[in-house]
C-alpha cells in the first residue's frame, strides 16, 4: 500500500514538471544565469578561503612572534663592561648600543694626547661593530676628573682646572659662595669652538675659560675675578648633545691676598 | 569549457523541469520551486565537486533542494497562499488528476519537516538513515516525522502507507529510568 502513495507523489511531481516546462522554458538566458551565479559563488568561495588563509597565517605569525624573545633583549651586551670611568647609568633611552663602546677614558691612561681638543684620543679598546640604528644615541659623559681650585692672578681671580675628557663637547662650571650650595651655572665652555658663555647672573664678572695642553694632559682652565676675598666653591660637569654628566666633587679657591683658607 | 560547466548545462537543459516538479512537492509553489532549484544548483556547483555523470549530479541537487527547503524560512502566510494557487492551477475532471491534486493539497497541510521526510521516503525511496543524514536530523526524529506525516496523509487520502516499509529493521531498546524509587 506504500506504493500507492509513492505513485501519487511521483505523478504529482510529473504534473508539476510538465507545468514547469511551459512556465520556465529552457533558454540560453536561463543557462547563462545559472553559469554566472555558479561562477560568482565559486569566486566568492575562493576569496573567502584566501581571506581565511591570510588570517590564519597572520595570526600564526603573530603568535610565533610573541613566543619568540626580542632580539635586543637577548643579544645586548653588558653595559659598561669595558668602561671603568662611567659608573653612572646612562640617561639615553637606548643605552645598549653606545655606552659600552665609548667609555670616558682617564687622561692618565692616554699615552698620546691629542694636540687639538676637537680630536680627542680614542679609547684603546677596539670599537664594537657599528649599531644598526640610523640615529645612534650620543652618550652622556662621565664625571669630570682632575678638578682643582687655584688662586688666580693679581686682579682677585680664582682658577679652576680639570682634565678634558674625550667624549665631552662642553663643560659647565657651577659656582657657590657656600660649601653647601646652592651651586648655579656661572659659565659654559664649548670645546669645539672654544667659546665661553657667561650666565646672566655673572655677566659682569671677568670669566675666561680655555683649553690647553699641559704635558700629557689636555686641561681646561676657568678663571673668575670674583671681586672679594672669601672662598668660592666650584663644581664642574661635562655635557654632550646626549645630556649632562654628573657634577664633580666640590673644589674651593680663593683670590690672591685672601685671609681665608679653603 | 570547464567540466563542471558542461555537466551543469546538461543538468539544466534536461533535468530542470523534473527538479522543479520535485521541489514543488515540497514548496507547493512552482515559482518558489524554481527558486529552490536555482539555489540548490548554485550551491552544488559553486564548490569544486566532481560528479561522474548527470545522474549523480541530479541526486545531489535533489538532496540540496530538500536541505534548502528545510533551512528556508518561510512565513505561514506564504504557505497558505500557495494552496489556492495549486488548487486553481490543477484543473481536470479525471479521478487521477483529482487524486494528484489531493496529494499535493494534503502534503501542504503537513509541517515542513514532516513533508520533506515523506517526500524523501516515498518519492526518493530513501531509507530513514539517509534522510536523517541529508537533513541533519536524528534517526528517531525522522521516524517521528514520518509516522506523524504518513498517519495524517493516510487519513486524508485513504491510503495505507507504512512509513517503514522496506527499511531495514532496527533494534529498539527500552530504557528504564533509574532512581524512580519503584
Amino acid at each position: 500500500m506504500s506504493d500507492e502513495l509513492s505513485a501519487l507523489l511521483r505523478a504529482a511531481a510529473r504534473d508539476e514538471a510538465s507545468a514547469a516546462e511551459g512556465e520556465f522554458p529552457y533558454t540560453s538566458a536561463v543557462l547563462d544565469r545559472y553559469v554566472g551565479d555558479v561562477r560568482r559563488h565559486r569566486v566568492a568561495g575562493m576569496a573567502t578561503l584566501a581571506v581565511a588563509a591570510v588570517t590564519v597565517v597572520g595570526l600564526a605569525a603573530l603568535g610565533v612572534g610573541q613566543l619568540l624573545p626580542t632580539g635586543p633583549t637577548v643579544v645586548s651586551p653588558l653595559p659598561a663592561a669595558t668602561s671603568s670611568a662611567s659608573p653612572e647609568p646612562s640617561a639615553t633611552p637606548t643605552p645598549t648600543v653606545e655606552p659600552s663602546t665609548t667609555p670616558v677614558p682617564s687622561p692618565t691612561l692616554d699615552p698620546s694626547p691629542s694636540s687639538t681638543p676637537t680630536t680627542p684620543s680614542l679609547p684603546t679598546t677596539a670599537p664594537p661593530p657599528a649599531p644598526t640604528s640610523t640615529t645612534p644615541a650620543v652618550p652622556v659623559p662621565g664625571p669630570v676628573t682632575g678638578v682643582k681650585g687655584w688662586t688666580g692672578g693679581g686682579s682677585g681671580e680664582t682658577t679652576v682646572t680639570w682634565d678634558q675628557g674625550a667624549d665631552a663637547t662642553g663643560y659647565r662650571v657651577y659656582r657657590s659662595d657656600s660649601l653647601s650650595g646652592p651651586f648655579v651655572v656661572a659659565a659654559t665652555f664649548d670645546v669645539a669652538t672654544g667659546t665661553t658663555t657667561i650666565a646672566p647672573a655673572f655677566i659682569n664678572d671677568y670669566v675666561v675659560i680655555w683649553s690647553y695642553s699641559e704635558g700629557a694632559l689636555q686641561v681646561v682652565s676657568y678663571t673668575d675675578a670674583i671681586g672679594y676675598l672669601e672662598p668660592t666653591y666650584y663644581r664642574v660637569a661635562a655635557f654632550t648633545s646626549g645630556g649632562e654628566g654628573p657634577l664633580s666633587p666640590i673644589v674651593c679657591a680663593t683670590p690672591p691676598g685672601s685671609p681665608f683658607t679653603c | 569549457m570547464a567540466a563542471w560547466q558542461g555537466l551543469l548545462e546538461e543538468l539544466v537543459r534536461d533535468r530542470r523541469p523534473a527538479l522543479i516538479g520535485y521541489a514543488a512537492l515540497l514548496s507547493g509553489d512552482r515559482s518558489e520551486a524554481e527558486d529552490l532549484v536555482h539555489d540548490a544548483v548554485v550551491r552544488t556547483f559553486g564548490r569544486p565537486r566532481s560528479f561522474p555523470n548527470v545522474n549523480a549530479a541530479d541526486a545531489y541537487v535533489r538532496r540540496a533542494i530538500a536541505s534548502a527547503f528545510i533551512d528556508r524560512v518561510r512565513s505561514k502566510r506564504s504557505r497558505l497562499a500557495a494552496l489556492p494557487r495549486l488548487v486553481a492551477s490543477a484543473a481536470g475532471p479525471e479521478d487521477d488528476a483529482a487524486a494528484r491534486l489531493d496529494v499535493r493539497a494534503a502534503l501542504l497541510t503537513l509541517p515542513r519537516r514532516e513533508r520533506t521526510c515523506v517526500v524523501m521516503r516515498f518519492y526518493d525511496d530513501l531509507r530513514v538513515a539517509d534522510i536523517a543524514a541529508t537533513l541533519g536530523l536524528s534517526d528517531g526524529a525522522v521516524k517521528r516525522y514520518l509516522s506523524d506525516g504518513i498517519h495524517h496523509l493516510n487519513a486524508e487520502l485513504g491510503t495505507a502507507a507504512d512509513p517503514y516499509a522496506g527499511d531495514p529493521p532496527t533494534a529498539v531498546v527500552d530504557v528504564i529510568a533509574k532512581g524512580s524509587g519503584r
